[in-house]
């Protein structure tokens, strides 16, 4: 059966009932609905380097209602992570569906509440190449509620700090389809931290595929902090894209749980000199759970730092992907860049597919990159067991160990501890096939 | 209780099926202070692992009886909790793992063995805190990850430091001199000294004698060829420090 059809069938469907509205997004979503149904979704075919081990069927041989309404009530009972300091912005089934802003110089407009303008529209996808970007279409043909966020405390001392819940409520036996949009547009020296928190209701069924942009605007800053919570049974589809204006300064940080499939297609593109960027993952699989990071830096200007850190726990039946690469273009000269994926596998059935790969088409750089897979290591066991503490001990605390290197990075420390109960305590506590 | 804490009797041991122990006995009493020297290859750090439990090495034969138990068949952690220790020639950097969660967690592992309760955070702040200013270890290596980035010298001060912490019955020392400045390994030799008592035994394996002149030893035994060919006591060290230990191959 062809699933690819049937679920471009359904995309269509939706489509159609969203154009029937009068809308200023119509013509993002036509153009980009086109290009879908010209070209198809992306397949898992051999040479297709961008999809080589993650085949869209798990998502398309599903079966799909088209009763994907934002329900308020429901996402509110969810139990997810609050901070009294940080602004609300709740996102349900691609609805922003409220806001609780603390801070004035946060402002934003979406389409459902007519507030967004045809200026605003076109800077939606600007941040696009349209390369490998058939995910980021098939968000933007059928998105119901485009948003934006401008941000900018050039004048305030104080950092402004938001929160972006992106829920997915369904009570219904068939998955839904949810595509929430998002740009976020920093000012020039603004001073921002932003938290993206996906999560759904207990148990329910659905597939999101959303799409983020960010502009780092002139001697803007940003952490970003990405939480996958995600359930079990969904289907998570991210696009990112990333510019970095001259002398931004960047740090994306990504805490990911395996689902039943996801994807996280992050892009940074430095743009103008002298920007850094560091991005840093950290994610956990288990049972039969695929997780696809596809993570790459576009190095476009001269004198820019970038730093890649991902790191893996495999557990189980699990399929991870490490993927995406490092492009050093033509005038990026001075560039300093380093990439690293390691990977903690604790399942003789758990997979690791990493591959960072660099293209520098210019010299007067410094580059490297790296990949690890391995167990835990035993010498290291041996050591921890002869001052006393038991096999299960020594490993848990070496897996901890592992992932705790990518959470010290957080600087926040209500978002620090939410880490620890929420991720490293769920740790498996150990696996042995020494 | 007995005066023996360690009894070695004909022990053939291998690592990777190359036999290494070939026959070795040696008896440890309460309050001794042996030391094992030798050439490289001879055997000494096979022994120290084979105490301590390391599950790359293979006791082929013989019998070693650790405070009235057989220790070949004890899980090397349980070795630690019945009070038997070994300082690492290599000490492991643990990426991640707090040097206070480590250290908390080894002696509460042990003092739950041993049927007692584990210690309040305070309680163990103050016992450590005593006994890290003794070695010479600041506050702000309790913060870091074990090992991770310490300098040579620093690696064994931390092996001390848990030694002291642990207080173990017999504290197996693997060439913890090797490498150290002359100042660190005043250090580390003032640890095991204040460490020995008529209470415990020390088992000090090394290539030197410049340590001996920190940490006198009762008895020098000289491993060759995976066995102790010969024993005395410290005027023996002084005797290989002068001659080198080719003389023992021809006697």
């Amino acid at each position: 059966m062809d699933y690819n059809k049937t679920f471009l069938n359904y995309i269509n469907t939706i489509y159609s009932s969203l154009n029937s509205e009068e809308s200023i997004a119509s013509n993002l979503r036509n153009t980009n609905m086109q290009s879908i149904n010209q070209k198809g979704l992306p397949t898992h075919r051999k040479g297709n380097e961008e999809w080589k081990y993650t085949n869209l069927n798990r998502m398309t041989e599903l079966t799909y209602s088209n009763d994907n309404i934002a329900n308020k009530i429901a996402y509110e009972s969810i139990n997810t992570l609050k901070i009294d300091t940080f602004s609300t912005l709740n996102i349900s089934n691609g609805e922003l569906i409220d806001s609780n802003i603390l801070d004035d110089n946060i402002k934003i407009r979406n389409l459902l509440s007519n507030t967004l303008t045809k200026e605003d529209i076109a800077m939606f996808n600007s941040t696009l190449d349209g390369v490998n970007e058939d995910m980021a279409e098939l968000n933007s043909a059928i998105c119901k509620d485009p948003i934006i966020i401008d941000i900018n405390n050039s004048n305030s001392e104080e950092k402004s700090k938001l929160i972006i819940n992106i829920f997915n409520i369904n009570n219904s036996d068939s998955y839904i389809l949810n595509s929430p949009k998002i740009f976020i547009n920093i000012a020039g020296k603004s001073n921002v931290e932003i938290i993206e928190n996906h999560i759904g209701g207990i148990n329910n069924l659905y597939t999101s595929n959303s799409v983020l942009e960010i502009l780092l605007n002139k001697k803007s800053k940003l952490v970003h902090y990405r939480l996958l919570e995600d359930t079990d049974e969904s289907i998570h589809i991210n696009t990112t894209r990333i510019k970095l204006m001259d002398e931004s300064n960047l740090q994306s940080n990504a805490f990911s749980k395996g689902t039943k499939l996801s994807r996280y297609d992050l892009k940074v593109i430095t743009s103008a000199e002298n920007s850094y960027s560091e991005l840093n993952g950290l994610y956990f699989t288990s049972r039969k759970q695929h997780l696809d990071n596809y993570i790459n830096i576009d190095h476009i200007a001269p004198h820019c730092t970038s730093r890649i850190n991902y790191k893996g726990i495999l557990n189980d039946e699990s399929h991870a992907i490490f993927g995406g690469s490092v492009l050093v273009r033509k005038g990026a000269i001075k560039t300093d860049s380093l990439q690293s994926d390691k990977n903690l596998v604790l399942s003789p059935k758990a997979e690791i597919d990493s591959k960072p790969s660099l293209y520098i088409f210019v010299d007067d750089i410094l580059a490297g990159h790296g990949a690890t897979a391995g167990n835990i290591d035993e010498n290291s066991v041996y050591y921890m067991r002869s001052r006393g503490l038991s096999l299960e001990q020594a490993s848990k605390m070496l897996i901890e160990g592992f992932a705790m290197e990518i959470i010290d990075k957080v600087e926040n420390n209500t978002l620090f501890d939410f880490l620890l109960e929420n991720y490293v305590k769920k740790l498996p506590s150990y696996k042995f096939d020494f | 209780m007995s005066k023996t804490i360690l009894e070695i009797k004909n022990l053939h041991a291998s690592v990777e099926d190359t036999k290494i122990l070939k026959g070795l006995s040696l008896t440890i009493n309460i309050g001794e202070k042996h030391t094992i020297m030798g050439p490289n290859g001879s055997g000494k750090s096979t022994l120290a692992n084979v105490l301590a439990g390391n599950p790359s090495y293979t006791m082929n034969s013989g019998e070693i009886i650790f405070m009235g138990q057989n220790l070949n068949e004890m899980e090397p952690d349980i070795r630690a909790c019945a009070g038997l220790f070994l300082a690492f020639q290599y000490p492991v950097e643990l990426p991640g793992v707090r040097m206070w969660q480590f250290l908390k967690s080894s002696l509460d592992s042990k003092r739950e063995y041993n049927g007692e309760k584990p210690l309040s955070t305070r309680e163990f702040d103050n016992v450590l805190n005593e006994y890290a200013e003794k070695v010479g270890i600041s506050s702000d290596f309790i913060k870091r990850n074990v090992n991770e980035g310490f300098s040579g010298g620093e690696k064994k001060r931390n092996e001390i430091l848990q030694l002291s912490l642990l207080n173990p019955k017999l504290a197996i020392l693997d060439e913890t001199d090797s490498g150290l400045d002359i100042d660190a390994l005043k250090v580390v030799s003032k640890g095991i000294d204040s460490f020995s008592s008529d209470e415990n035994a020390v088992l000090l394996v090394t290539h030197y004698q410049r340590i001996l002149n920190y940490v006198k030893p009762d008895f020098v035994h000289v491993m060759m060829d995976g066995n102790i060919v010969t024993s005395g006591d410290k005027t023996l060290a002084l005797e290989l420090e002068e001659k080198g230990y080719d003389w023992l191959t021809t006697k």
